[in-house]
């Protein structure tokens, strides 16, 4: 499985010579399985260039979505496969009581935020609300599951052989209660991320910078590091940066997590800051790793 | 590329329970794996009940009881940490409730548990026991945890009959035990 992050930052764009070591694009992850799928974990303005790496070949390609938040799909209508008639695409994404998928959607593809309808996109889509149970695309197993964060959004784990990615990028697991004196059950998104061979989850915020941004929906630094730790994750990049966070503010983010990684445990080197165009290769595992402290 | 969703053994697994998507016309069913993880809405409903200094107790979707707060550990005499998950039966053991003449209240009466039966909420006078025996004239309203994959369960809050106006901010609302 291969991993390559198209954009980590959250909430809004925020390109500038700030921000050019981590990335100005929001929230897109690019999977290839083996077989060769390839699937898109969100839609932020980060599909853009991968829609343009993948060129003009005919392509099928699944977008999984957390949610409908706009740093999430933004990138929909700038997507060149979805404009070629030979691209088959499916749009994966939470249900809601209120509205299909699609209709959400389409309030964004619409007049007058868009100029275009979905009805118009010339390729082969669909739309389908994630199921309750783990599913097959490619060769890849794919669960969901909702996590802590502001309206219906899901965690998402995808399993090829004995690799697991879990992507978690809008999260706030911690929100009124102290994970460390949580059973594993209680814990938002434990299940997707137990041992996983990558975990991608949110680490918007400083500690300092919580406090003033609790039940927005994202993580502290302390809490990500705390919920990677319990849930016994191999390698994490934290991701979702916040737009006023410089390429030196999320320099120092890293260290603080490394060297937190530390304290509890863990070896520095597998926790890290996502940066837009860092590619991965999950190896199979051999054995669960005990998790850290 | 294959895409395959979960359904029964044996059969073309179709778009129900998808609400109406249109079917991807090569699916199969397959084995599926469960996982113990409590549903997100009995995670968020215990995060605030920790933050309440309301007795409040929360039931899963089976009627168990799964978790209580500090201010209901208090009214009980003893902490959910030192008590654990329970069962109705065992729980009508330890502290009733009762009705006003003293008798134990039929587990299908309870609040919660109606709650959780007709998916509508519930309220009820009844007395509570706490573990060194005294006893807790309370209101109990019960509502059901209902999301778009059914019943998760239910919450019950408790209030002082004698006197509402006792509720207080320090962990401890239905008066001392």
């Amino acid at each position: 499985m291969k991993v390559k992050l198209w954009g980590t930052r959250g909430s809004i764009p925020s390109p500038g010579p700030e921000t050019v070591r981590y990335g100005g694009n929001t929230s897109c992850v690019g999977v290839e399985l083996g077989d060769g799928s390839m699937l898109a974990l969100d839609a932020g303005t980060g599909i853009r260039n991968l829609g343009l790496a993948l060129g003009d070949a005919p392509s099928r390609l699944h977008i999984l979505l957390t949610h409908l938040h706009l740093d999430h799909i933004q990138g929909l209508v700038f997507f060149a496969p979805a404009f070629m008639p030979q691209t088959e695409l499916t749009i994966w994404g939470p249900a809601s009581p209120e509205a299909s998928l699609r209709d959400r959607i389409s309030r964004y593809i619409s007049a007058p935020l868009s100029p275009i309808e979905v009805r118009e996109l010339p390729c082969d889509f669909s739309f389908r609300h994630c199921p309750d149970a783990e599913w097959e695309i490619g060769s890849a197993r794919i669960r969901c599951a909702p996590v802590a964060h502001r309206g219906p959004t899901l965690g998402y784990r995808i399993e090829e052989g004995d690799s697991a990615l879990t992507y978690i990028p809008d999260h706030e697991p911690a929100l009124g209660t102290d994970l460390a004196a949580l059973e594993d059950e209680w814990i938002s998104g434990f299940e997707l991320a137990r041992e996983a061979s990558m975990l991608i989850h949110d680490g918007q915020y400083a500690d300092a910078e919580y406090p003033d941004h609790v039940g927005w929906g994202h993580s502290a630094l302390s809490h990500a590091l705390a919920f990677a730790n319990r849930a016994g994750a191999e390698r994490t990049v934290l991701f979702h940066h916040d737009p006023r966070h410089s390429d030196e503010f999320l320099d120092g983010l890293g260290a603080q997590a490394r060297a937190g990684w530390a304290e509890l445990g863990g070896d520095p080197a597998a926790i890290e800051l996502g940066a837009e165009g860092a590619e991965y290769e999950l190896p199979a595992r051999v054995s669960s790793r005990a998790k850290v402290a | 590329m294959k895409v395959t969703l979960p359904g029964s053994s044996g059969s073309e697994a179709g778009a129900s329970g998808l609400s109406g998507e249109p079917e991807i016309a090569h699916l199969r069913a397959f084995t599926v794996s469960t996982v113990s993880q409590k549903p997100l809405e009995l995670i968020l409903a215990r995060n605030l009940m920790s933050a309440l200094s309301t007795p409040a107790f929360l039931v899963d979707e089976g009627g168990l009881l799964v978790f209580y707060n500090e201010a209901a550990g208090f009214l009980l005499g003893k902490q959910f940490e030192e008590m654990g998950t329970v069962g109705p039966e065992e729980w009508g053991l330890l502290f009733g409730p009762f009705d006003a003449g003293g008798e134990p209240i039929p587990y299908d009466e309870l609040p919660l548990v109606t709650a959780i039966r007709s998916g509508r909420p519930a309220h009820a006078q009844l007395t509570i026991r706490s573990t060194d025996g005294t006893e807790h004239a309370v209101e109990a309203s019960a509502f059901p945890i209902l999301t778009q994959h059914g019943s998760q369960g239910a919450i019950a809050v408790l209030w002082p009959s004698e006197d509402v106006s006792g509720i207080s901010a320090n962990g401890n609302g239905a008066g001392p035990a």
